[in-house]
């Protein structure tokens, strides 16, 4: 039988917030097939629930850009930036277990949830900016982009006044519109900030995430300054883009189902499963879940050589219908958890408790807030920056009277 | 049934946390799981399945009465 031609990853999307067709014709035909990607090497991509899980828990299959063979990215640009991020997320067992484990104890659900006052104060105070703003604004710049920023700014023990600088260089940084100077102008930036930061904890020990990292590890060796100052702004990088997406997305997603809001409107108690839906449904790490084979590996029926690279993709795996019944279909009664929008394995998003305690506060106090809350312009209307994680350039919306 | 820990895989997701709160809880030293609860019964049952398959590197395993 001749061999069907490879698909080109990544795949385009014909509708914003759904999934590019080509993930349900290939779990349909054969779930676990080749693709070819940008440079034109060829990649497994899992397309099954438990398929991407399979792959994403096997430790045979290697996060590292340094691994001999393919490691298969969706463009030029992003596996340049995976291969100079140096930290715990392209790192493989055993260093990067190491690695995580010096900032685990911040992010336990118990310890997260002593945020859950500072999160309402900045969710409520960058309500109260938009509405005596008023009228039409932009979700991702007014609400999305600020929150996370904030957030960590407190985690870390950095001004909240330095929450704009870290946006901004962050784009200048992942915007396809800047060159590559600009692009390497912005991370130096960024780097060089973590670097002061590091070296004033280093001076002055402070009690928060940035002082416990250097008193803990850089003073006792077990972590150089520079792998400090990188983990910071890992753990920065982590929480910012997605979290903001999460809260636009999730906004324009739920106001095209004006049935599920009515729903949360008056069953309140489900906002936290409506979270957990919209992490499914969305499944904004795009192209998150790279790996390359470092041994042969049997899998979804076929053989990975080693040095091969597959693709666990978490999109495709969230919209299985052997998992998921109905997948298409959002709805926030579902039991949507199991899903695997924070990924699987080892490198499972250390951030996700964070992630949950923003959104669950965030999302259904701005539906409170600004009951009227309509969109200007529709998914159909978004443009997207074509980055990892998807992300709109900007969501209008207008606010209506508030509650 | 019974429910075994293994803190040498796991990563401190606080998956088992969220889904079984009164069996599973995270040290505040590693962030690493705990038991609180290893004897499961009643109500926690599913929620302790669901919490084992659940687990992203599978530190979590079940065993007794009830297990396949």
């Amino acid at each position: 039988m001749p061999t069907p031609p490879r698909l080109a990853w990544p795949f385009d999307r014909e509708t914003a917030l759904t999934p590019p067709p080509e993930f349900a014709q290939i779990r349909q035909s054969c779930p676990f097939s080749e693709v070819e990607t940008w440079n034109g090497e060829p990649a497994w991509i899992a397309t099954r629930w438990e398929d991407v899980r399979t792959v994403l828990a096997d430790h045979r299959f290697s996060s590292n850009p340094a691994t001999p063979g393919v490691m298969p990215a969706p463009s030029e640009a992003a596996l340049t930036f995976w291969q100079n991020k140096g930290t715990f997320d392209k790192l493989d067992p055993p260093e990067h277990d190491h690695e995580r484990k010096m900032v685990t104890p911040e992010f336990t659900v118990r310890n997260i949830e002593r945020y859950r006052e500072a999160v309402t104060d900045i969710v409520d105070r960058l309500l109260d900016d938009m509405q005596a703003q008023g009228g039409v604004v932009d979700l991702v710049e007014a609400f999305g982009n600020p929150l996370p920023a904030q957030i960590t700014c407190v985690m870390m023990g950095l001004p909240v006044s330095d929450a704009p600088f870290f946006r901004r260089q962050l784009l200048t940084f992942m915007s396809q519109a800047s060159s590559p100077d600009e692009s390497k102008g912005a991370m130096q930036a960024l780097l060089d900030y973590f670097d002061a930061v590091v070296a004033d904890r280093l001076d002055h020990p402070t009690d928060d995430v940035a002082g416990r990292l250097v008193t803990d590890h850089v003073v006792n060796g077990t972590l150089t300054g520079e792998g400090a100052r990188r983990m910071l702004l890992d753990l920065l990088i982590g929480g910012l883009d997605t979290t903001s997406s999460m809260i636009a997305l999730g906004t324009v997603t739920l106001l095209e189902h004006p049935e599920q809001l009515r729903l949360l409107e008056e069953h309140p108690a489900q906002w936290n499963q409506a979270v957990e839906e919209l992490l499914r449904y969305l499944t904004i790490a795009q192209f998150i879940g790279s790996r390359t084979a470092t041994d042969d590996v049997e899998i979804g029926g076929v053989t990975v050589e080693r040095g091969h690279g597959v693709i666990a993709s978490l999109l495709a795996a969230n919209w299985d219908p052997e998992r998921f019944e109905r997948p298409e279909e959002f709805d926030v009664t579902r039991d949507a958890r199991g899903h695997v929008a924070f990924g699987f394995g080892v490198h499972q998003c250390i951030g996700q408790p964070l992630a949950r305690l923003e959104l669950q506060i965030a999302m259904p106090r701005l539906f409170e807030r600004f009951p009227q809350l309509s969109l200007v312009t529709t998914s159909a209307d978004l443009e997207f920056n074509r980055t990892t994680i998807h992300t709109a350039k900007q969501v209008l919306v207008d606010l209506g009277a508030p509650a | 049934m019974r429910v075994v820990a293994d803190p040498t895989r796991c990563i401190g997701s606080g998956n088992c946390v969220t889904t079984a709160p009164g069996v599973f809880d995270q040290s505040d030293t590693t962030g690493l799981v705990v038991v609180s609860d290893v004897e499961i019964d009643g109500a926690a049952v599913a929620d302790v399945r669901d919490a084992v398959s659940w687990c992203p590197v599978g530190a979590l395993t079940l065993s007794g009465p009830g297990t396949p």
